[in-house]
């Protein structure tokens, strides 16, 4: 069973190391390292400090704005929090009728090239290096720079598959952020058929980079054994969306959630449900809440979502090539869910091979050139719209009043979804690397990966020049600074308290336990 | 003759692509952050409304992208430019407004995240891609507060009317000496 968090009795007592920010994913992020007198890793917590507020900024707001709105909570992933946004939406418009055909499809296209942009972004670019190189490798070389130099077509193949999605997007938007394409009852803009032979072009060339791409995790994956697989290799949930034959279905579905033996827990879970099936737990040192299957409670209920969990989950893919590597990745696991962290890269490209050959055929599909874009029907005040976002399940709620404005919003992103796996990772590598004296760059490297592999998106993001140091601290049980390590945006490390007095030194400059 | 496409770096550009390019970064929605791309809807619809020459063609041969993240790929973006502007928001500059030529990192620059820096995209360019990097500066401007849903600053909004006539200069300058374009912001300049 998985190992509870909340493993001291008295946490205040315990000493702290903590990290922050995290390198290489969004935003702000710190790891808090709780240690008994032993100085053994009892307790990790993962601080996000920018998951808050999403709902107030969008409550008040007119409903037809939300779609838009929504995408300015995320840099990398806007086109996910659109169409999350949009199916929400449309029962404001057509209540619990369908989009139209034409439009159904370009939502799919648009969201096939999204995840396909933020699936390479995060293998060729964040995950690679750290499995190309290795965990230890240099950081000023570990990086995508490095890719391009060491491997200079997979670098290549890298950028130009996710430039890729991201002209689908904004040949359907209008824009490669921000645009708008996705509205609440359908699709505002049709596709061309120059713009389609355009997209078509390219596509056969991207799915034969996929397919190198994910031989590529898969064997660095397997390489890797007996290491990857045991590293933040822990038992939870999974939960992903299925179709009512159990095929995995980014776009649209029901909900099914897994042991981590196979046994399903609960299957075709109508996402309308949600709250049911889903509580939100808060926690006093963190805004992220930890969502949990109410029917198993906090320290058994936990689950993980995204690549891994869509693989483990689903009875099949129903694109052929992605589905032989579906059946190659269970036959892996001897038919079990997979549950090492690191096997998320390699299911991973499982899913932007998927991407792919979904993005070719809806491109030979009649409809995709359709002009039938908006739905009408009897409009409602409640709507739910939960899609598979790269980073797995994301789910939007809203209730509108009389006058069309929002008067509820509930987010539940991908990352929220994973907050306990991704502090079950990272407790789980601190144990066993953190050699009790001092934080090592090596230690920081692992548990850097170990958050790396669930993708987090930690604050969707401002980004503004200079916001994205790191900060490592090490703390005695006296409250003093025992060290510092920087590492400033160009890789560069520095140990500020190398010289410090002991006034430096000061338990004033800490901050708070629960910061 | 190569067939139009996407990805190809070789494949033709566009007739009306444009020899000058500004690159403004940002999230609308958070605060000062959303300095890009307030100054690029506004350079755009200057741009725009300028009048046409009477061969009908654009007074200004410039291109506006505006985005939340600068990225890899946008080394794609700076094939054949003759020179190129980055607006960007600072969290650390002294200066409300900071105009600072580019150049590419001669050694390896590391992408600490989603993002890289206009250097780093320069270097990627001249170095990985073989794009001949152009001539680039970076307009920055210093912002107080980035929490989603915030208004920007006063300061932001004046270090925004300070900016805004240096930008139709530069954009108004034709040639490139690899010099700051406007004398007046030379003291600025990093």
């Amino acid at each position: 069973m998985p190992r509870p968090l909340e493993t001291a009795a008295d946490p205040a007592s315990l000493n702290r190391v903590v990290i922050e920010p995290v390198s290489r994913v969004e935003g702000h992020g710190k790891v808090t390292l709780l240690l008994d007198d032993n100085r053994k890793v009892h307790q990790a917590r993962l601080h996000i400090v920018e998951f808050r507020g999403f709902e107030r900024f969008i409550q008040g707001r007119p409903y037809w704005e939300v779609p838009t709105l929504v995408q300015r909570l995320c840099g990398i992933c806007p086109v996910s929090h659109l169409l999350a946004a949009s199916k929400a939406c449309d029962a404001f418009v057509i209540g619990t009728g369908r989009i139209t055909p034409t439009a159904e499809k370009l939502r799919r296209l648009l969201h096939f090239a999204q995840v396909l942009q933020s699936n390479a972004l995060h293998f060729f670019h964040l995950a690679s290096p750290d499995l190309l190189f290795g965990f230890d490798d240099a950081v000023a070389h570990r990086n995508i720079v490095g890719v391009l130099q060491d491997e200079r077509e997979l670098g290549l193949q890298g950028i130009r598959i996710r430039k890729y999605g991201q002209e689908i997007i904004r040949l359907l938007t209008g824009k490669r952020v921000h645009g708008t394409g996705s509205v609440p009852g359908g699709f505002n803009k049709p596709l061309s058929v120059a713009d389609r032979d355009l997209m078509r072009a390219d596509i056969d060339q991207i799915i034969t980079w996929c397919e190198g791409a994910l031989q590529l995790a898969r064997d660095l994956f397997l390489r890797g054994q007996p290491e990857q697989g045991r590293f933040a290799n822990f038992a939870s949930g999974f939960m992903s969306l299925v179709r009512p034959d159990g095929a995995a279905d980014l776009y649209d579905g029901a909900l099914r959630v897994k042991d981590a033996q196979g046994q399903l827990i609960v299957d075709q879970v109508d996402v309308h449900d949600y709250q049911q099936l889903i509580v939100e737990e808060v926690k006093p040192w963190t805004y992220m809440k930890f969502p949990h299957l109410r029917a198993l409670g906090p320290e058994h209920g936990w689950y993980r979502v995204g690549p891994l969990a869509r693989v483990n989950n689903a009875t099949y893919f129903d694109t052929p090539r992605a589905e032989a590597a579906r059946a190659e990745f269970m036959a892996w696991g001897h038919g079990r869910p997979v549950t090492a962290s690191l096997a998320q890269h390699w299911a991973r490209m499982i899913d932007t091979l998927h991407c792919a050959e979904g993005i070719a055929r809806l491109l030979n599909d009649p409809d995709i050139i359709g002009t039938d874009l908006m739905a009408t029907g009897t409009p409602l005040r409640e709507g739910i719209g939960v899609i598979e976002a790269p980073r797995g399940t994301l789910l939007h709620h809203y209730r509108i009043g009389d006058n069309d404005l929002i008067e509820y919003a509930n987010l539940i992103v991908s990352t929220t979804h994973n907050n306990t796996a991704m502090n079950e990772a990272v407790r789980s590598v601190a144990a066993e690397y953190f050699d009790g004296r001092e934080i090592t760059e090596g230690l920081l490297n692992h548990i850097e990966v170990a958050i790396r592999a669930y993708d987090p998106c930690l604050s969707c993001a401002t980004h503004a020049v200079g916001k994205m140091p790191l900060r490592i601290e090490v703390v005695e049980a006296d409250g003093q600074l025992a060290d510092v390590l920087l590492k400033h945006e160009d890789g560069t490390l520095e140990r500020p308290l190398a010289h410090a007095t002991l006034a430096d030194r000061t338990p004033a400059n800490w901050p708070p336990l629960d910061a | 003759m190569t067939t139009r496409s996407l990805i190809n770096c070789e494949a033709p550009l566009p007739a009306d692509w444009a020899r000058t390019l500004v690159i403004a970064v940002g999230n609308p929605s958070r605060g000062d952050d959303a300095v890009g791309p307030l100054l690029a809807d506004r350079l755009t619809s200057w741009l725009s409304n300028e009048a046409r020459t009477p061969d009908g063609s654009a007074p200004h041969d410039v291109a506006v992208i505006c985005d939340q993240q600068l990225m890899v790929e946008h080394a794609y973006d700076l094939r054949d430019r003759d020179r190129v502007l980055f607006i960007d928001a600072a969290a650390k500059q002294g200066e409300p407004v900071q105009w600072q030529p580019i150049e590419a990192s001669a050694s390896g620059p590391t992408l600490s995240s989603h993002q890289c820096t206009p250097s780093q995209l320069l270097h990627l360019c001249a170095h990985t891609l073989q794009i001949p990097a152009p001539p680039a500066w970076l307009l920055s401007l210093h912002g107080e507060g980035f929490e989603l849903g915030a208004p920007v600053s006063a300061a932001m909004h004046a270090a925004m009317a300070q900016a805004w006539d240096e930008i139709l200069a530069w954009v108004a300058t034709p040639e490139v000496n690899g010099q700051p374009v406007r004398p007046a912001a030379a003291p600025h300049h990093a």
